[in-house]
């Protein structure tokens, strides 16, 4: 009771001081000065590991980035790419994923990897926030319409990793879906 | 002036002084500002001779477009280092009121170096004398924006094409391009400003004849702006040109009279013209997004209609799209089918397939006809079927070698993995129905005897139908969940009910299924209800349930939980809680958090506390020489099977601090601690007792991207783990390169230093490896993964052990 008492207080302290969340964040960045949009809400995949543990999962946040350099508008997937397990060698964890293939409802999207550091986005750091300090962050280049694709699917799923495995979505991703939808419909 | 032109050119020579700003090794070797307050004067130094070929605007602006040409005489660089992408900032860059310079040797326009200003400032460029130099002189005296550019100093400096602007220097407005000739209808009613008038011009275009409605002339670039301004309203892709004082001949009749003047001015109309295509591109999307479908069409049908340029794939594409929201439904199969006629190769030609065919399965569905007609294509296309098919193959060979001192060599595995998706869809206006089947197979090479758990796996077998109507959705067969209580994969029913759009109800039934490898576990099954919520206040979301487990008529788990998410724009919370009811325990607990702070620092902490393996009444099998279950209800009663059960479920706490920081852009650190803890477990019913296991680690992490070359990472890593066994110290060195578009090479190596505890012993193991990365198409991938370790383990009073072993990976991936 002990261990539930004291989640139930870091949840209620971390929302309290939260700040309002938003389904598409728009930020300047200060040091490039490109303006960055994303979504408020990354899509949660994953995969069970269990060649280290019965309940390791390895998990994978994809979020869509809108890069608008004086007009010249680029779009990319960032991943955000880590484990439940946290001795998770960084080699291993970046294998993989340099060419991965996402399937929105089945169609497959092949990605190729623009980078691994903001600075390939023209940004100077990542506009999502890792989910842990030891997770990777990829930038994948894409098109507004296969991001479309990926708002409008109802199954995503994403192969990727060495040998590659594949990553399913974490139920309920409803709010991730709108957000989404919100980031293309541009709200 | 001049004199401080040549000052200033001399000083760019020179890149050895306090403020210069060297750059990573890249195309751009440094940056120098220097300001007297009025006038700042930027010099850029590239690593190989570059020949100005022209800039846009010409005069002011708050953005400064550069067009290079770089020579292959390059300063100990390879000159394909002048087709990479660079950021880069100089020191004093707030003295010229500089934002941002940017390079980008790979522009479909040829290499630009693009500056971007805080305002509106007056600029020219030149290149320098000594071939690998650009000057920028600006003047950041407002009123000077609008002032004639300062001339430039003869011989100090080379321009490739651009020459001073002429004093007599006019301007017009091309309002369209084509290469049809315009007819009288084409022509525009415009509000024309006093003498100005609409005439054709004709100018030839990489051996393309293009005709061009213009209107002009203007004295001023200022009176061409006002006007260009009212035109866009009737042709949003127009742009202003300097004009020739050449006799333009009047509307109707076309003259190829612009034909000379634009070689001269090709260049810098060309980088325009890129410019002006991209902004259209850009209020184009902006009119789909905003639902402004006609305006759309309108934008990508110019952007067609203007001489070749990068975007017109797209255009043709969204053009179709556009069309097909906008209900012309006639219209966009045309032009999806332009699309797949001039682009069959295209990146999207699969996707524009995909919508012809399902077009043409609505036309079919409407008129209750099957589309014939007598163009081979087009009935192909016809006969496409709603149906989406999908298949997934990889096969990956595995071999695992190991030798100890002068012993023979052990292959510990050969085997060859062989994995198939394959996945059907139909999507419909009411519902949507998939279906999936992923397997796989392992080929043991080795011959030996198959394991228990078989060499075929079934991942995924379910069916799926959703129906929009009713919000119901129904799934049946070999699937996986990972919330509602339901730990991972199962076979049997998911059905699901979305009452509003932030509630939704979920009904499961089935039995679980803990290897892929073995059939269904029969003696255990389940039923739960859970409901999730949300978004609540856009960032969180809430889910509860309920969850009945039984093992051979008794409970084996009852269940209720929750799952919390929570996503601000700098905060992250995810929580999940799971109580046993039967056992009166908390079975797991996980809440993961981060926090952006300012000054590019992420801190981040997760909580796992447990029981492992997951608390259930089948762990009390665990060490028992049973075959199932049943033996067990014969052999001890339910309160004696409960408490077996817990003592074989050991408390597993994990408590992780991260904390992550970009130091800059191009460099990343991470830090990491970790402590794990299983607790002692009681022995009991002939098992024994299994004592507390502590383990930590720490590790330093920093990513280091663009070091050799633009697009590369190099990963450095460094940890210290600590258990009741051993010390290990680890040095990870990565590093990953593209060759080409096709080509990835990864060399790696690790290195290990263990203190063993338990016999005083050490070891050095030396892991090198290297990773390789094919991709000759779209869909297909190949990899190779090969590494070898050398180990020596030293133990007082014994002959060092030494131990080789290597390892291979090879396979492909392919969709279709």
């Amino acid at each position: 009771m002990r261990v539930a008492s004291t989640l139930l207080a870091a949840v209620l302290l971390i929302c309290a001081c939260g700040s309002s969340g938003k389904l598409v964040i728009d930020s300047l960045d200060p040091e490039t000065a490109v303006t960055l949009t994303r979504s408020g809400v990354p899509l949660i995949l994953y995969r069970d590991n269990s060649g280290y543990a019965a309940h390791a999962r390895d998990f994978v946040y994809v979020g869509p980035l809108r890069v608008n350099r004086m007009g010249d508008y680029r779009y990319y997937l960032w991943l955000g790419i880590w484990s439940a397990i946290g001795d998770m060698d960084p080699t291993a964890q970046r294998d993989g994923f340099e060419s991965v293939v996402l399937f929105a409802d089945g169609e497959p999207l092949r990605l190729d990897i623009e980078g691994w550091t903001p600075s390939v986005i023209g940004a100077s750091e990542s506009p999502y926030p890792k989910p842990v300090a030891t997770a990777a962050d990829a930038y994948y280049r894409v098109t507004l319409d296969q991001i479309r694709l990926i708002s409008e699917a109802r199954d995503i799923r994403l192969s990727a990793g060495s040998p590659p495995g594949s990553y399913e979505p974490w139920d309920n991703q409803s709010h991730a879906m709108s957000a989404l939808q919100a980031f293309v419909s541009g709200d | 002036m001049a004199r401080r032109w040549r000052t200033f050119a001399a000083a760019a020579l020179l890149p050895v002084l306090p403020g210069w700003a060297l750059a990573a090794p890249g195309f751009i070797a440094g940056s120098f500002v220097d300001s007297d307050g009025r006038t700042a004067r930027l010099s850029v130094q590239f690593r190989c001779g570059v020949e100005l070929v022209s800039h846009e605007p010409d005069g002011h602006g708050d953005s400064l477009r550069i067009r290079l040409e770089a020579t292959s005489i390059c300063n100990g660089v390879s000159p394909g280092i002048a087709s990479n992408r660079e950021q880069f900032r100089p020191i004093g860059a707030d003295d010229a009121k500089l934002v941002s310079m940017e390079y980008d040797g790979d522009s479909p326009t040829g290499q630009i170096l693009r500056l971007d200003f805080s305002q509106d400032v007056r600029f020219d460029a030149v290149r320098a004398q000594n071939d690998n130099t650009i000057l920028i002189q600006v003047s950041l005296d407002p009123a000077a924006a609008a002032a004639p550019a300062a001339p430039t100093a003869p011989g100090s400096a080379a321009r490739l094409v651009r020459t001073p602007e002429a004093a007599a220097t006019r301007y017009v407005i091309n309002l369209e391009s084509s290469q049809q000739p315009f007819a009288t209808a084409d022509m525009p009613k415009l509000d024309l400003p006093g003498k100005t008038r609409v005439f054709i011009t004709d100018a030839t275009i990489d051996g393309k004849l293009w005709h061009r409605l213009r209107v002009g002339y203007f004295d001023t670039a200022d009176d061409a702006a006002r006007a260009l301004r009212q035109a866009r309203s009737q042709y949003p892709s127009a742009w202003i040109d300097r004009a020739d004082a050449s006799p333009q001949e009047e509307l109707p009749a076309p003259m190829p009279v612009e034909t000379a003047a634009e070689g001269a001015a090709g260049a810098a109309a060309a980088a325009t013209a890129d410019k002006e295509v991209s902004e259209l591109m850009a209020d184009a999307r902006r009119s789909m997004i905003g639902g402004d479908l006609s305006h759309a069409v309108q934008i990508y049908t110019k952007v067609l209609q203007l001489p070749p340029n990068d975007y017109q794939q797209e255009a043709q594409e969204y053009l179709g799209v556009a069309r097909e929201r906008n209900g012309q439904l006639a219209h966009a199969k045309a032009e999806y089918e332009r699309y797949l006629s001039r682009y069959p190769d295209g990146e999207g030609a699969q996707r524009v397939q995909q919508r012809l065919a399902a077009l043409l399965a609505v036309g079919r569905s409407e008129t209750g006809v099957a589309t014939t007609t007598g163009n081979a294509a087009q009935g192909q296309r016809a006969a496409a079927s709603p149906w989406n098919v999908r298949t997934f193959v990889s096969q990956f060979y595995r071999r695992d070698v190991n030798q100890l001192g002068d012993q023979d060599q052990v292959v510990s595995q050969s085997s060859v993995y062989s994995d198939v998706s394959l996945d059907v869809r139909r999507r419909g206006e009411r519902f949507d129905f998939s279906a999936r089947l992923t397997g796989g197979h392992n080929y043991d090479m080795l011959d030996r005897p198959t394991s228990d758990s078989g060499n075929v796996r079934l991942s995924y077998a379910y069916v799926d139908l959703a129906d929009a109507r009713t919000r119901l959705r129904g799934r049946l067969g070999r699937q996986t969940r990972n919330s509602g209580g339901v730990l991972g994969r199962f076979d049997g029913l998911d059905l699901s009910y979305g009452v509003t759009d932030k509630v939704r109800i979920d009904a499961v039934a089935g039995k679980p299924v803990f290897s892929t490898a073995v059939g269904v576990d029969n003696q255990r099954s389940f039923v739960g209800l859970s409901s999730t919520f949300g978004p609540i206040g856009d960032n969180l979301d809430l889910g509860v349930y309920v969850l009945q487990q039984t093992i051979d008529g008794l409970t084996d788990r009852q269940s209720i939980g929750g799952e919390l998410r929570y996503f601000g724009e700098t905060k992250s919370l995810w929580g999940m809680i799971d109580y046993d009811t039967a056992f009166s325990e908390i079975t797991s607990a996980f809440l993961q958090g981060s926090w952006r702070l300012p000054s590019k620092l992420t801190i981040s902490g997760v909580l796992d506390r447990r029981r492992s393996p997951y608390l259930s009444l089948g762990n009390s099998m665990i060490g028992q020489f049973v075959e199932d279950f049943s033996q067990m209800k014969v052999l001890f009663d339910e309160d004696t099977l409960r408490q077996l059960a817990l003592d074989r479920s050991a408390l597993t706490t994990t408590t992780t601090l991260g904390l992550s920081k970009a130091l800059t852009p191009k460099l990343q650190l991470g830090l990491n601690a970790t402590r794990s803890s299983a607790d002692a477990t009681e022995a009991s019913a002939g098992v024994p007792a299994n004592p507390q296991f502590d383990y930590s680690y720490y590790s330093l992490d920093l990513v280091a991207s663009s070091i050799f070359s633009e697009r590369d990472v190099s990963i450095i890593s460094m940890r210290y783990s600590q258990s009741g066994t051993s010390d290990i110290y680890t040095l990870n060195l990565d590093s990953r390169f593209s060759v080409g578009r096709a080509w990835r090479i990864s060399p790696r190596l690790r290195i290990d230093y263990r203190e063993i505890t338990t016999d005083t012993s050490t070891q050095w193991s030396y892991t090198p490896g290297l990773r390789l990365e094919y991709r000759p198409g779209r869909t297909l991938r190949f990899e190779l993964q090969a590494g070898k370790e050398f180990s020596t383990r030293q133990l007082t009073g014994v002959p060092d052990l030494n131990r080789e072993s290597y390892y291979v990976s090879a396979g492909y991936q392919w969709f279709f």
